[in-house]
């Protein structure tokens, strides 16, 4: 669907993006994660055309970007912004005009979407008269109502309560159910969990990871395993005795579970029959880090803060 | 092309619609109405009979000055106390100073500013008794000298209509008064644009704008729109000013005799106001060229 190849942008001595290449692919969310001052608002303008890159090439369906092609894309920026003195409804109508779409088509999807969101008595309202949170639904709404194929939106989440938040994200599972391409860049981890199917991350200029969302979290795994029992540590812990590590151990209501990380070549099936006789096995959990913990591994490095226990499945 | 016409209709349409254009539109016939009639006011306005006292010490001048129904001289060879003078019942005091003819300069001292009228009455008074001296001393005859010193009068004429009057500096007149017009547009409704594009980049609206349309189409129609509003203005500008004119003519004319050609003649007597006026500005520049 998209593809960008070698990207490089300066401003003066800066250098905002180093040669970054990525392929969004067709039907897909794909996330574009990154710490603040990445790149990633300055890569989604180089795709929106607001500036152009130094070096290197974007490529829609095949063919480069021109100024024409950019009417297919939907673009959410960071920055929100509407008319504030022109009324919602004129306002949406006039930026779906400006998309290409004829006036009564974009009258009757805008009226969808109103009744849908419950918001048709803003129709006449003046965006200013409006809180930050409508104004961004509304703005939300203007960045889809065409249907376009590549859906770019810059965090889209910041600035919404959970409930509006839920409504967005449902949104964009429903545009691309319906064949839209969506890029989102976002800081909500637990977001990128439940809606990317793809994953690039951008640190200090230059692309540090990219891929599908289950391969990376698998690539990041430490091996580790949750193992529930009824019986004591000590028996656990003599039962193991030469295969695997025990990290750590948690008692609660009467269960025990132990956290074991195996080394090169041990085998989750040795740990479990060397235990079974000893203790009552209730269930076995492979732990896949989180993506929040993914991010602060790939951009920490190794001056990471260590991560909480909570943030793992 | 469908989309900068899109753009211009949004920026028509919002401008039109904000109260400040209705208020513009209605005030600004009003007030240049009321500038252009405030200065005739001003202009026309007479200070009722001026009492001048001429100080002049050498008598230069002393019985020489001729008047008019409005200023009047009483001569003095003796200087008057400024605080004397306030007291008195002298409106203005003129000094001539024993060297006038080489200074070529007189003081005028008023308690009320006197008006134009009566400052050039004054000057001109003054003007003529020492070029009359001044002749007679270089042993010119004055009436020789003033047949010298009047200024030519070029007749400009189209050669088509040889015979009618060319108003040719009336139309040069127009032409200034249009050329401060088109000045006074291109840099308000400028303003108009610059403040436009302000606007969305405030608003950041410009982003979601750049990624639907052309920054050319963008720029082009906001351009137009904001002339278009320009333009529906000074239309709107001209056809209330007509209609004040007409209205305040009307009453006028009514007032005068209640004759419907009454005008007619006001009309004819505007030209020859505005040729007259031409015909005093270009006396005044051959003078300075002197």
């Amino acid at each position: 669907m998209l593809e960008l190849e070698n990207i490089v942008k300066r401003f003066g001595d800066h250098v905002a993006l180093s040669g970054v290449s990525m392929v969004v692919p067709e039907g897909k969310v794909f996330g574009l994660l990154g710490p603040n001052g990445a790149g990633k608002t300055t890569l989604i303008r180089i795709i929106t055309r607001i500036t152009g890159p130094d070096e290197g090439i974007v490529r829609l369906n095949g063919q480069p970007m021109t100024d024409e092609s950019v009417a297919q894309l939907g673009y959410l920026p960071e920055e929100r912004g509407l008319y504030k003195k022109m009324k919602v409804g004129e306002q949406a109508l006039y930026l779906a005009q400006l998309k290409g779409m004829p006036k009564k088509e974009a009258m009757n999807r805008l009226k969808e979407w109103f009744e849908r969101w419950e918001i048709t008595g803003w129709w006449n309202k003046k965006v200013e008269e409006l809180s930050k949170g409508m104004a961004q639904k509304v703005q939300f709404i203007t960045t889809v109502l065409h249907e376009p194929k590549l859906l770019i939106l810059d965090e889209p989440f910041s600035g919404f309560d959970p409930i509006n938040a839920e409504l967005i994200r449902t949104e964009i599972l429903r545009l691309r159910d319906e064949g839209a391409t969506v890029m989102l860049s976002t800081h909500n981890m637990g977001s990128v969990e439940q809606l990317c199917d793809h994953i690039a991350l951008i640190d200090k200029s230059r692309k540090v990871l990219d891929g599908e969302v289950r391969a990376i979290r698998r690539q990041y795994a430490t091996n580790t395993y949750r193992i529930e029992y009824e019986g004591t540590r000590v028996a656990f812990a003599n039962a193991m005795a030469f295969v695997g590590t025990l990290v750590d151990t948690t008692e609660k209501d009467g269960m025990t579970t132990s956290r074991v990380q195996l080394g090169k070549g041990d085998n989750l099936n040795d740990v479990l029959r060397q235990v079974l006789p000893a203790v009552k096995i209730h269930g076995v959990h492979e732990e896949v880090p989180s993506m929040n913990e993914v991010f602060i591994r790939a951009v920490g490095g190794d001056n990471a803060a260590p991560v909480p226990k909570d943030m793992t499945e | 092309m469908n989309k900068i016409l899109l753009i211009i209709k949004r920026e028509f349409w919002t401008r039109v619609r904000k109260p400040s254009f209705l208020i513009m539109t209605i005030l600004g016939p009003l007030l240049l109405a009321g500038g252009v009639s405030l200065i005739v006011f001003l202009g026309m306005q007479e200070s009722g009979e001026q009492k001048v006292l001429v100080v002049d010490p050498a008598g230069h001048v002393t019985d020489r000055l001729r008047g008019s129904a409005d200023v009047k001289y009483q001569y003095s060879p003796l200087q008057l106390d400024d605080s004397l003078f306030v007291q008195s019942n002298f409106t203005l005091r003129l000094t001539v100073d024993s060297n006038v003819h080489k200074l070529q300069a007189v003081t005028l001292h008023y308690k009320q500013p006197p008006s134009i009228n009566v400052q050039t009455t004054i000057s001109k008074d003054v003007e003529r008794v020492i070029e009359a001296d001044l002749a007679a001393f270089n042993h010119l005859d004055s009436a020789a000298y003033q047949q010298i010193k009047n200024p030519i009068t070029m007749k400009v004429a189209d050669i088509k209509q040889a015979d009618k009057d060319s108003f040719i500096e009336v139309k040069a007149l127009l032409g200034f008064g249009f050329g401060y017009v088109m000045f006074f547009f291109i840099f308000l409704y400028g303003v108009q644009v610059m403040r436009g594009v302000m606007e969305e980049k405030q608003n950041r609206v410009v982003e979601v704008l750049i990624s639907s349309v052309k920054p050319f189409q963008l720029m082009m129609g906001k351009i137009v729109g904001v002339a278009l509003v320009g333009l529906v203005q000074f239309l709107l500008w001209m056809l209330l000013s007509f209609i004040l004119i007409m209205v305040g003519l009307a009453i006028a004319g009514l007032s005068i005799d209640g004759d419907a050609l009454a005008n007619v003649q006001m009309t004819t007597e505007l030209q020859q106001q505005m040729g007259e006026a031409c015909n005093w500005m270009r006396r005044k520049r051959m003078g300075r060229r002197r």
